[in-house]
C-alpha cells in the first residue's frame, strides 16, 4: 500500500523529551551521563563519532528492536469510562474473546483500543498477508480473530485474501478505518472510498457505522453474525466521528449490555423424526461414508464424530478449509482412501457449507445423500438430497451418537483398508520416479519434497501430531497433499480451499505459527512447536515480506518453496504465439537470500538427498531458537510435463486429502 | 412406442436412467425417439456438453458414443484404457464395482480417436447393465482419466488448469 | 590510543552531552514557565477570525478544519475541541508553547512560520471551538 509521507519535524526544534515529563536535575544529569557514555563507548572503539555511524551501518545485526518485546510485555489497560469509541469497541472484542488481532497500521484508535485491552496483536508488512494471518489463524483453532487494515489502499489491499476468507466460510472479524462521513462524496484529503460496497458477495455482514453511540450496538451485530449460523467474514467500517467519539458513561450508548443478552448459544438441532430417517438409511447402507467438513471443526464436534463412525462403522472423509477433525490413522479414515469413494453407497454431509456440483465429489451416482447443514435454505443447492436435516453438525451427531444401533462391516474396512494401501502405493512410484527424476536433473522433483516432509514429520523422532502444516502452493500442492496428514484437529490448514489464492501461504503462517506458538484451542498440547508450510516460487511473491514478521515475533517456522521458474499454468502459455514469456521467472532465483535479508535464515536445496537434511536442521532450529527457515527447493519447470515426467501434476479426486475445491 | 410395448429390457434401460433424472444426478435428460429400433437418451452429467447412450434391444447392447474423444490410436492412453476396462470385470473387485460377465461385457472401440464404450448386455439384465454403465462412466472420469491425463482433461473437457 | 588523546575525546564527550541534556533542560523550564502566561490578544471575533486564517493555513491538514482531527492518516493529532485530552496542557501558555517551539514527538515548532501575535490569535481561535465553558468572555471591538 502507499501512504502520504510522515511529517518531517524540524530536528532543531525536536524536544528531546516527551511533553508531558518534566526535566529535574536528576533526569538532567541522567540523560547527561547516558549520552557521554554512549559517546565514550563509540570512541573507545577508536573512530570519531561523526565518522562511527556512517562506516559501521553495513555491519550493523538485524535485530528485533527493543520496544517490540517491551510493549508486548506491557501490562494490558482495559479501558474504562470515560471512553472513545474504539475503546468501547475494543471491551466488546474482550468480552466475547476476539482471540488475535493481526494489522498493519491504521485503524489507530481501534488496533490500539484492542491492543490495551490486552488482546494479542500482530503488526504486518503488507495488509493482504495480515488478513491472510487472521484467516489461517482461525482456521486451525475455531476462534475468532481480526484484520485491520487503514483506509483506501489498506483495505484494498485485503480484498484477495477476505474473499479466500469468505469462500472458506471463515468467521473473520474485517476492520477497517474509513475517513469520516462529515468528508463523504468530497474526495477530502485522500484514501477515501466506499468500503462496504467493495465486500458484496464477500461477507456474511457487514455496516459502515456512523451513529457513534451505537458502536457497541454494532459490534454485538458483528459477533452474533461471527458466532452463528454458516460463518463467513463480517466488514466493520470505522469512520473517525464514531472511533473518536467520546462517551462520558454507559448511558450515552445505545444498546449497551452483556452478550448474555445480545446474543444466544442455543443452535439449531435436528428433529427425532429426522435422525430415525437417518438412522434407519444408515442401517440400510452398506458402505456409508461421512464427509465430515467446515461445519464439524466449527462445532468443535471431533469427539461426536468419532462415536458416531465407530458407533455403526461409518467411514470418515475430510472436506473443508483445515484438516485434522477425523484422524488419518483411524481405521475408519477415508481421506486417502480415493478409490473407496466410488464405492459408497450412503453419503452423509455434514458441515458441507461450501457444496460442491454434481461429478466434482467422487461418489457413485447410485449413492444416497443426506445433508446435514444449519441454513435449511441451502440444503438441496447444487446436489440432491435423499433426507435433509436442518441441524449443527454438533447437535446433529450427537444426537446420531444416541440414536445409531451399533454394526459392524468388515467388509466396508477391508475395502478401506485396502484402498489406503493402494493410494500408498501410487505415492511410493510417484516419490521412485520423482527420485530418479531429481539423479537425473540434478534438481529437486516436487515429490521428494512430498515424501520428505511426511518422513520427517510422521515418520521420524517428531510426534506425528505436533506439526502443523500450511498446505498450499498449486503445482506443489498437488504432491504434497497426497503426502501430509492430520491426525488430530487443526493440523493441516488447506490454503488455496476454494477461492484458489495462490499467495497468501507465508501470510496463514504468520496466523498459524501465531495460534501455535499460543497453544490456542486443539493446538494447546503443541504450543511452541515449530509450523511448516509449502508455497510456490509463484506463492511466495505474494506474502513473502512477512518472513519478517515470523522473525520479528519470533514465530518457529520452516517454509519450504518449490522454485520451478515459473508459474505452475505455465504450459498454458505454449500454445499462443508470444506468449510463453509471461508465464516466466528468471531461473535459479535466490529466495532464500530475501528470507536471511528479513531477518530468517535460508537454505537452497538442489539436490533431493540434501532436502531431509535440511528440513530437520531447519526444524531443529525453529524449535530450539525460534528462527524461521525458508528452504528454497530448486526444480524446473518441465517436471509438470506429463508426458516427458509422468505423472506431471498429479490430479485431484475430491473429497479427502487431496481437494481444496471443497 | 411407449414404455409399456418395449422390451423389457429397452423398458429397464429407459427407467433406469430416468430414475438417475429424478432423483437430481442428470442435470437434463432427454429421451429421443427410436431409430432403426434403437433407443438414444442424452443427459447431461459429468461434462459440459451432453453425455449420449444408445440402447439397441435387438443386439443387446449400450453404446455410449464418442465418450473420450481425441484418444490417439495407438497411443498409451488407448492402451491403459483398454486395461481399465478389462478390469472392471476382474475377480479382484467387490461385487458392487464388478462387472458381472455373466450380464454385461465392457469394451471400446476407437475410431479416429473418438472412444465408444460398448457394454453387451445379456437378455433379462437391462436394469442391472444401465447401473454398471453409468457407474462405469462415474470411475472412467473418477478413476482412470484422474491419472496423468490432466492436459487431456483441460483441453477436451475443459477441466479448470487451477 | 594515547592517554592525551583519549582524554580530549573525553571531554569533547562530556561536552556534547551536556549541551543536549542542557538543551533538553532549557526546553523543560520553559514550558513549565510558558504554562502561567495569559493571552495578551482578547478574545474577540475579530482575533477568532485571523486565528481561523492561520490555522486554516497552517494546522488542518493534522488537526482538521473542524479541530477533530478526524481525518489524519499519519498519526492522531489531538482532538483540539477537547482540552481534557491534550497531552501537553490546557492553558492559553500550554497552546501557545505548543505551537511555537512542538510538542511530543509528532508537532513540529511553527516559530519560523507564525508570530508570536499570530499564534495567539490561534489560541482564540482554538478556544472557540472548544467547550463553552472553557472559553474567556467575548470582548467587544473597540
Amino acid at each position: 500500500m502507499s501512504k502520504s509521507e510522515k511529517k518531517k519535524v524540524p530536528a532543531a526544534s525536536q524536544p528531546t523529551t516527551k511533553a508531558s515529563e518534566g526535566v529535574s536535575r536528576r533526569s538532567f544529569l541522567g540523560t547527561s551521563m547516558r549520552s557521554g557514555a554512549a559517546v565514550a563507548a563509540l570512541a573507545g572503539a577508536g573512530v570519531g563519532v561523526a565518522r562511527a555511524v556512517a562506516e559501521d551501518r553495513t555491519e550493523e545485526p538485524i535485530r528485533v528492536p527493543e520496544e517490540v518485546p517491551a510493549s508486548r510485555a506491557e501490562a494490558p489497560r482495559p479501558a474504562e469510562f470515560p471512553m472513545n469509541g474504539a475503546e468501547v469497541f475494543a471491551k466488546a472484542c474482550a468480552a466475547e474473546g476476539l482471540a488475535a488481532l493481526f494489522c498493519c497500521p491504521g485503524n489507530y484508535a481501534v488496533i490500539n483500543a484492542i491492543a490495551a485491552e490486552g488482546i494479542p496483536t500482530y503488526g504486518g508488512r503488507t495488509e493482504g498477508s495480515m488478513c491472510a494471518a487472521a484467516d489461517g489463524f482461525i482456521r486451525v483453532t475455531g476462534e475468532i480473530a481480526a484484520c485491520s487494515g487503514t483506509e483506501g489502499p489498506g483495505f484494498t489491499n485485503m480484498i484477495m485474501n477476505i474473499g479466500a476468507a469468505n469462500a472458506a466460510r471463515t468467521p473473520l472479524l474485517v476492520l477497517a478505518s474509513n475517513m469520516t462521513v462529515s468528508g463523504d462524496d468530497t474526495e477530502r484529503g485522500i484514501q477515501r472510498g466506499y468500503q462496504q460496497p467493495l465486500t458484496t458477495g464477500l461477507k456474511k455482514w457487514g455496516k459502515r457505522l456512523i451513529t457513534p453511540n451505537r458502536v457497541h450496538e454494532y459490534a454485538a451485530y458483528a459477533f452474533r453474525q461471527l458466532r452463528t449460523g454458516v460463518p463467513r467474514p463480517v466488514h466493520l467500517d470505522f469512520p473517525g466521528e464514531v472511533a473518536r467519539a467520546r462517551f462520558t458513561d454507559a448511558e450515552e450508548l445505545i444498546y449497551y449490555y452483556d452478550k448474555s443478552r445480545y446474543r444466544t448459544h442455543s443452535q439449531p438441532a435436528p428433529s427425532p423424526v429426522d435422525v430415525a430417517k437417518a438412522v434407519e438409511m444408515i442401517r440400510k447402507a452398506q458402505r456409508p461414508m461421512i464427509v465430515a467438513s467446515t461445519g464439524v471443526f466449527y462445532d468443535k464436534a471431533w469427539d461426536a464424530l468419532r462415536i458416531v463412525a465407530e458407533r455403526a462403522d461409518i467411514a470418515v472423509v475430510e472436506s473443508g478449509p483445515s484438516r485434522g477433525h477425523f484422524s488419518d490413522s483411524h481405521p475408519l479414515s477415508a481421506s486417502t482412501a480415493p478409490d473407496a469413494l466410488l464405492s459408497v453407497d450412503l453419503v452423509i454431509l455434514i458441515g458441507q457449507y461450501c457444496m460442491p456440483t454434481i461429478g466434482e465429489f467422487a461418489f457413485d451416482p447410485d449413492a444416497r445423500c443426506i445433508r446435514i447443514d444449519p441454513d435449511a435454505a441451502d440444503i438441496g443447492r447444487n446436489i440432491p438430497v435423499d433426507l435433509g436435516i436442518v441441524s449443527g453438525a454438533g447437535a446433529a451427531l450427537e444426537a446420531l451418537a444416541e440414536a445409531l444401533p451399533a454394526a459392524k462391516r468388515p467388509a466396508w474396512r477391508s475395502e478401506l483398508a485396502a484402498a489406503r494401501d493402494a493410494f500408498e502405493k501410487e505415492n511410493e512410484e510417484f516419490y521412485r520416479k520423482g527420485l530418479q527424476y531429481s539423479h537425473d536433473t540434478d534438481l529437486v522433483h516436487p515429490a521428494v519434497i512430498a515424501k520428505g516432509l511426511s518422513d520427517v514429520l510422521y515418520h521420524g523422532d517428531i510426534p506425528k501430531e505436533q506439526t502443523t502444516v500450511v498446505s498450499g502452493g498449486y503445482g506443489i500442492g498437488r504432491y504434497t497433499r497426497r503426502f501430509l496428514r492430520a491426525y488430530r484437529p487443526g493440523q493441516i490448514a488447506n490454503g488455496a480451499y476454494q477461492y484458489g489464492a495462490i499467495g497468501p501461504d507465508v501470510g496463514y503462517t504468520v496466523g498459524v505459527g501465531a495460534a501455535v506458538q499460543n497453544g490456542i484451542g486443539p493446538q494447546a498440547p503443541y504450543r511452541g512447536a515449530p509450523v511448516v508450510a509449502v508455497t510456490g516460487d509463484a506463492g511466495i511473491a505474494y506474502s513473502g515480506m512477512e518472513l519478517e514478521t515470523l522473525a520479528k515475533y519470533k514465530i518457529p517456522a520452516v517454509i519450504v518453496v518449490y522454485n520451478n521458474n515459473a508459474w505452475g499454468v505455465w504450459q498454458s502459455g505454449r500454445r499462443s504465439a508470444r506468449s510463453q514469456h509471461m508465464y516466466l521467472f528468471q531461473e535459479n532465483l535466490r529466495y532464500e537470500k530475501i528470507a536471511e535479508a528479513l531477518g530468517a535464515r535460508g537454505e537452497y536445496i538442489t539436490r533431493a538427498e540434501d532436502f531431509v537434511p535440511a528440513l530437520e536442521r531447519s526444524y531443529q532450529i525453529a524449535a530450539t531458537e525460534g528462527v524461521t527457515t525458508l528452504l528454497n527447493c530448486q526444480a524446473k519447470k518441465e517436471f509438470w510435463e506429463t508426458n516427458n515426467y509422468p505423472p506431471g501434476m498429479p490430479q485431484k479426486v475430491e473429497p479427502g486429502c487431496m481437494s481444496y475445491n471443497h | 412406442m411407449t414404455l409399456s410395448s418395449e422390451s423389457p429390457d429397452s423398458r429397464a434401460v429407459a427407467l433406469g436412467l430416468q430414475s438417475y433424472a429424478d432423483r437430481g444426478v442428470f442435470r437434463g435428460f432427454a429421451r429421443r425417439p427410436a431409430l432403426s429400433g434403437r433407443h438414444e437418451y442424452r443427459f447431461l452429467w459429468l461434462t459440459e456438453g451432453p453425455t449420449v447412450l444408445r440402447f439397441d434391444p435387438r443386439s443387446g447392447t449400450l453404446t455410449l458414443p464418442d465418450l473420450l474423444p481425441n484418444v490417439a490410436y495407438p497411443s498409451a492412453m488407448d492402451r491403459a484404457l483398454r486395461g481399465f476396462l478389462a478390469e472392471r470385470s476382474s475377480a479382484d473387485l467387490p461385487d458392487h464395482r464388478r462387472i458381472d460377465p455373466k450380464r454385461a461385457s465392457v469394451r471400446c472401440v476407437n475410431r479416429a480417436g473418438n472412444v465408444t464404450i460398448v457394454l453387451a448386455v445379456a437378455k433379462g439384465h437391462g436394469a442391472y447393465a444401465v447401473t454398471k454403465a453409468i457407474s462405469l462412466v462415474n470411475e472412467i472420469f473418477h478413476g482412470f482419466l484422474r491419472g496423468p491425463y490432466r492436459e487431456y482433461m483441460v483441453e477436451n473437457f475443459n477441466e479448470p488448469e487451477e | 590510543m594515547p592517554k592525551a588523546r583519549l582524554l580530549v575525546v573525553l571531554l569533547v564527550c562530556l561536552s556534547v552531552a551536556s549541551a543536549s541534556s542542557v538543551a533538553a533542560f532549557e526546553v523543560a523550564t520553559a514550558r513549565e514557565q510558558a504554562r502561567e502566561l495569559d493571552n495578551p490578544i482578547a478574545y474577540t471575533k475579530g482575533s477568532v477570525a485571523q486565528g481561523r486564517r492561520h490555522y486554516l493555513r497552517l494546522c488542518q491538514t493534522c488537526h482538521g478544519a473542524d479541530g477533530r482531527a478526524l481525518e489524519n492518516i499519519d498519526f492522531e493529532a489531538s482532538d483540539l475541541t477537547s482540552p481534557d485530552y491534550w497531552a501537553s496542557g490546557d492553558t492559553d501558555g500550554d497552546l501557545f508553547h505548543s505551537t511555537k517551539d512542538g510538542a511530543g514527538t509528532e508537532m513540529p515548532a511553527f516559530r519560523d512560520k507564525l508570530s508570536d501575535v499570530q499564534i495567539w490569535e490561534i489560541v482564540n481561535f482554538i478556544r472557540s471551538i472548544g467547550p463553552e465553558d472553557r472559553r474567556p468572555p467575548l470582548v467587544e471591538e473597540p
